[in-house]
């Protein structure tokens, strides 16, 4: 469903990612693990096309379409959601009214009529009782003054009902107890389908401990330099990420079992 | 004043005719301000004809205006014709003629600024020996300076030796007719400094004026005027250390920056005029015009103040932000203790592109002081993406000072920023008690905790100024506890 | 002195009009003042942002003391119901209904003046008219004699009352003076809601002087929304004194409205008064707010906070001025300001200014004014989440007005006014 060919982007002028390319299967999850700084969260961005990630180069197709050719809401339309590392606070728009405005502007994208408040306050209150979180947030600003575990909660909530295609997670597990990433990786769990790709940013292993990947993607300095199947993650986190940085991206002669090696 | 126009016109008019009536061997012009005071400095100055007429025009402008009110200031009205506008160094005679003669109080201050014993002579104005009058930074370092292309030296050796520098930028950023106090000094200037820093030169040392205004004492109507070139860069200090003795002395100052394309200047100010005594007798007023052109793009001026003297302070430090990327910043710490008055800030004026301006005050108000900010930015419709962050906090100890912010904000480019923040406080009794109760002296730990809200702007300051701001605050707060 | 301003000097009846002595010696210090002084110009620092342009009309008729202006009424439907709906069409009362509730009595202000209500005089007398920026106030108290008069009994809680402001086009162009006062006894509460729209193309100038005074642990909700005409002038001021332990809350919102200015005075006289400013203002076309609010903490414990939120779009024009002083002796005095600005247009402008003046030392007192954009990290995680660009911004800058709106007690009217903000706001270009 998704094919990233040789990307490359630049931010403030910068290159940061130096020819990524990726192949998620719908029904897949990838995880992408890498060093601070090699390029995670700007991947995240650049699939959700926000202003200042620079294209330079390469190619994205996600479910036959050129991805990169279309508008931040367009994407999202179209069944991309990005769980933002840091979700934004926005004071004064109601979380309600807000997810409600658009799950609506998705709808009429796909043709189909707008849900009045009844039934989008029922599906609401629905999505929230799977994810056993509690409605307090739905009467409250857009991640005003939320904790950090209640701004990833809601993140997930949002898309538990917006229900998207293709969801990319972008360090979903900072700054969270181990009981907040718990609930979280509940969530996401129970949105694991077989129509929805999904990938996974993360620095730690840990979340990958409570969402077990279908594939591993080690990003370093703008690439992918090994993929692998879960163990790669146990792997990293017992060596760390200081073999890569060995001189550069050398091939890797290191044995992982079960892998392959990008070029 | 502005009643007999025609008549001064007449006067512009034949003014080759009169010559010189004052007689120029005396050392002090008789009080008063007319068209033959201001010939008589410009000849005692050897100054060209361009110049006279400059002053002689500026001198049409001041009398055609008012002193300006809008200030958060109580001035008694100032007799303009009282002030004598020429007054040239003191015979040796005339001087104290040992630190005997000099006021015990002046010299208990030095010895808390901790200024070395034969420079507290010459700060008082005692008589000394050649040795020490000729250090002067302009002469021990000249050779140095000759040899990078930077040319640092008196106004009036400006005028004599490059003529055609200061013809082209005198005025050129606080035109004659600016305001009220510029005109003044525009048509009576006496002597000041002038800087030139040719291309690409980082000047190689930090000029200072710390000593030569003193040693003139002429400071009343100094004009400054410093030019960077394409790339370079200078510091710039200017102190006025010395509590001076003269009551209720004029001091109405310009000082014109020029910077082109990547140059970067750095102005810092320590001013401790005399403010005044205890209960608000004599004192300093000082009105000055200080000014800064951002001509070129990615030029800086960065303006630094600590201003703990004068009976009353007007002074707004501005930068015309007309380069695209340049950058200002207006870095300053305002004292008013007993009657003190001060209504100082800044100016930012955005003209070009991606512009950006910083502006970091910090008020203290003590005994009856009243002490303003007063600050504009404007972002004009060409200054796209322009950024301004404005810092505004005030201090008060005691119930009977005052502190005020009146900022300007004015935007006409919907890609512009502007942020403006304020807070007033005053030292919080846990804080002075938490101190008390550790052993320190009630009035330490206010100079301790004044110091801590002071720190963003003497960081600025080059190393032995902010040493002596530090100082000359906790001078100043004498008094203001208990 | 401009044209207008002599023009509307010569306007000035002769005759002191009726009623008693008192009034008539009030209306010539008035029009005394207004012979000397006229109308404020750029030069007073009141005024420095903002030119009578508008006003500056060669017909326009200065509505006096004994003439009648129109006929006939218009009356907008009101926003929200109150108990109390009082009517007024260009300046003067045209009618008044709803059940009065015990212990509120309204009054036009010319039956006021000639059958004396205690405390009229002290009040009337009381507003300042120190300089030559008082123009308007000079003109309204030198044609003193339109206007209302409402009265809360001490305990009374008298709940709503509207008044419906109209304007409606005149043959000639027409000032009208008015003026309002308000008296709240001790532990009397009201909310006040006044409603200014007016017809299309109607140009007349409306000045209107407010006066209350709040009586000890008294209460005053103020709502004032306005939806004037594109050519509409609208010239107001408030002048509220708060005793001990007293409370005034205003919500202003500007969304129409040719030229307006409204100078808001509240001084906290008595120990433990409270007061709460807000107000949103939005600018489109060529239109032109000028806000002054300013606080004046007299007596100690005092709490202020000012908030307002602005607009400018088109080639519109914000002038915010806001001003807190804390007099001597005013200790433990809190005082808060925050002023935030959204310009969305490379035609219109914002001048803003919050000044501080602080006589005392045990305040706590900050403010904050930016001028600036939307944060676009905010319309990105919107677009990302499938709202356009243009309903992204619309919702954003909706939100930054609603945060003043949100403050209503009233839920509904809450949502009427956001909404309403909504409909008419402007759009970047």
């Amino acid at each position: 469903m998704l094919k990233i060919t040789n990307l490359h982007a630049k931010v403030a002028g910068k290159e940061i990612l130096k020819g990524l390319s990726l192949d998620l299967q719908a029904g897949e999850v990838h995880a992408i693990m890498g060093p601070n700084g090699a390029g995670k969260s700007t991947l995240g961005n650049v699939l959700a096309g926000r202003e200042g990630y620079e294209v330079t180069q390469g190619e994205v197709i996600f479910n036959g379409k050129n991805l990169l050719e279309l508008e931040p809401e367009e994407r999202a339309c179209e069944g991309v959601f990005l769980a933002f590392q840091y979700p934004v606070e926005i004071p004064g728009v109601n979380n309600t009214y807000f997810l409600r405005a658009a799950l609506n502007a998705q709808r009429k994208y796909r043709g189909e009529d707008p849900l009045d408040s009844v039934s989008f306050l029922r599906l609401v209150r629905e999505k929230l009782k799977v994810l056993h979180i509690g409605d307090e947030l739905l009467h409250r600003a857009v991640n005003e003054g939320f904790s950090g575990g209640e701004k990833k909660r809601n993140e997930i909530f949002q898309m538990a009902v917006l229900e998207p295609s293709l969801a990319i997670l972008d360090e979903t597990d900072s700054g969270l107890d181990i009981d907040a990433l718990k609930t979280v990786a509940e969530g996401v769990n129970r949105l694991r389908s077989k129509d929805r790709g999904m990938i996974v940013v993360t620095h730690y292993q840990r979340l990958l401990d409570y969402i077990v990947p279908d594939k591993v993607h080690v990003l370093a300095d703008g690439k992918l330099v090994a993929t692998g199947g879960a163990d790669l993650a146990l792997k990293l986190e017992e060596q760390g990420y200081a073999w890569l940085d060995d001189g550069g991206i050398k091939p890797l002669n290191i044995e992982l079992a079960g892998q392959t090696l990008n070029p | 004043m502005s009643g007999e126009t025609s008549t001064i016109d007449s006067l512009i008019e034949q003014k080759y005719q009169h010559g010189f009536v004052t007689d120029i061997e005396s050392d002090t012009l008789p009080p008063g301000l007319s068209e033959d005071v201001i010939r008589a400095i410009s000849a005692r100055k050897k100054e060209p004809e361009w110049l006279l007429e400059w002053r002689l025009k500026a001198y049409t402008h001041w009398l055609g205006m008012q002193q300006p009110d809008w200030a958060h200031l109580n001035i008694d009205a100032i007799d303009f014709q009282a002030v004598s506008y020429f007054s040239a160094p003191k015979s040796d005679k005339d001087r104290p003629q040992s630190l005997d003669d000099v006021d015990p109080k002046l010299l208990e201050t030095y010895d808390k600024l901790g200024v070395p014993l034969h420079e507290r002579a010459r700060l008082a104005g005692v008589a000394v020996d050649a040795v020490f009058d000729s250090v002067s930074v302009g002469t021990t370092f000249k050779a140095e300076l000759k040899k990078a292309g930077v040319i640092f030296c008196s106004f009036s050796e400006a005028v004599q030796d490059h003529p055609e520098l200061v013809q082209k930028y005198l005025g050129s950023v606080v035109p004659q007719r600016d305001n009220f106090f510029a005109a003044l000094n525009s048509a009576v200037f006496t002597d000041g400094s002038f800087v030139f820093i040719p291309k690409g030169v980082r000047c190689p040392m930090e000029l200072s004026t710390y000593f030569r205004i003193n040693a003139a004492e002429t400071g009343q109507f100094e004009r400054t005027l410093i030019i960077a070139e394409e790339g370079s860069h200078v510091s710039y200090l200017e102190g006025c250390t010395a509590p001076m003795r003269d009551e209720n002395q004029l001091h109405a100052a310009v000082v014109e920056l020029v910077a082109f394309d990547d140059a970067n200047i750095k102005y810092s100010t320590v001013q401790n005029w005399y403010p005044g005594d205890e209960n608000g007798l004599g004192g300093i007023y000082n009105f000055v015009t200080k000014r800064g052109d951002c001509r070129g793009a990615r030029s800086r001026i960065s303006w630094t103040q600590v201003e703990t003297g004068s009976a009353i302070t007007w002074k707004y430090p501005s930068c015309i932000l007309r380069g695209d990327e340049s950058v200002g910043e207006f870095y300053s710490v305002a004292l008013t203790n007993n009657y003190q008055q001060a209504d100082t800030g800044t100016k930012m004026i955005h003209i070009g592109r991606n512009t950006r301006s910083k502006i970091i005050s910090k008020g203290i108000s003590a005994g009856h002081g009243q002490n303003a900010y007063r600050g504009l930015v404007r972002m004009t419709p060409r200054a796209e993406n322009a950024r301004n962050y404005t810092q505004c906090d005030s201090m008060l100890i005691g119930k009977k000072c005052g502190a005020h912010t009146f900022p300007y904000i004015e935007v006409r480019n919907p890609s512009a920023k502007v942020e403006h923040e304020a807070t007033t406080s005053r030292i919080g009794e846990d804080q002075l008690f938490y101190c008390l109760q550790r052993g320190i002296s009630e009035e330490d730990a206010v100079s301790m905790i004044v110091d801590g809200f002071c720190k963003q702007v003497f960081k600025e300051l080059p190393m032995e100024f902010a040493v002596e701001a530090k100082a000359l605050l906790e001078v100043s707060l004498e008094g203001a506890v208990g | 002195m401009s044209e207008l301003s002599t023009q509307l000097a010569t306007a000035l009846p002769l005759d002191a009009g009726p009623g008693p002595e008192w009034v008539k010696t009030l209306r010539d210090s008035g029009a005394a003042h207004f012979r000397t002084h006229g109308l404020p110009t750029r030069k007073d620092e009141a005024w420095k942002y903002t030119g009578l342009g508008l006003l500056d009309q060669a017909e326009m008729q200065l509505a006096t003391v004994t003439e009648t202006r129109v006929s006939g009424s218009l009356n907008p439907s009101p926003l929200v119901e109150a108990n109390v709906h009082v009517n007024m069409l260009n300046g003067l009362k045209t009618g008044q209904n709803g059940t009065m509730p015990t212990g509120l009595t309204v009054l036009s202000l010319a039956d006021a003046l000639s059958t004396g209500i205690s405390g009229l005089q002290t009040l009337l007398e009381s507003l300042p008219m120190d300089n030559s920026s008082d123009g308007f106030t000079a003109l309204n108290t030198a044609t003193l004699e339109s206007g209302v008069v409402i009265h809360v009994a001490a305990g009374t809680d008298a709940g709503r009352l509207l008044i419906n402001w109209t304007s409606e086009a005149t043959p000639a162009p027409l000032l009208s003076n008015t003026r309002l006062c308000v008296f709240l006894e001790q532990d009397a509460k009201l909310e006040l809601l006044e409603q200014f729209e007016s017809s299309n193309g109607n140009t007349n100038t409306c000045n209107i002087v407010l006066q209350a005074n709040l009586a000890t642990n008294s209460s005053l909700q103020h709502i004032r929304f306005q939806q004037e005409s594109k050519q509409a002038v609208l010239i107001t001021r408030t002048e509220v004194s708060q005793q001990a332990d007293s409370e005034y809350a205003y919500y202003g919102f500007d969304l129409g409205g040719g030229l307006v200015r409204h100078d808001l005075h509240t001084a906290l006289r008595g120990s433990g008064a409270r007061s709460c400013l807000s107000g949103a203002y939005l600018l489109d076309g060529n239109r032109h707010v000028d806000n002054h609010a300013r606080v004046d903490h007299m007596a100690p414990n005092g709490f202020s906070d000012q908030y307002f939120r602005g607009v400018a779009g088109g080639a519109g024009k914000a002038v915010f001025n806001t001003a807190v002083c804390v007099h001597p002796g005013a200790d433990e005095t809190e005082a808060r300001q925050s002023n935030a600005n959204i310009l969305l247009s490379t035609r219109a402008e914002v001048d803003t200014k919050p000044e501080l003046e602080i006589y005392a030392d045990e305040v706590i007192a900050s403010h904050g004014a930016t001028v600036g954009q939307l944060d676009e990290l905010a319309v990105f995680y919107l677009r990302s989440r499938g709202l356009s660009e243009s309903q992204a911004r619309q919702l954003l800058t909706t939100a930054f007005c609603r945060s003043v709106s949100d403050k209503l007690a009233d839920p509904v009217l809450a949502e009427v006014i956001s909404q309403r903000m909504m409909d008419v706001m402007p759009q970047a270009d």
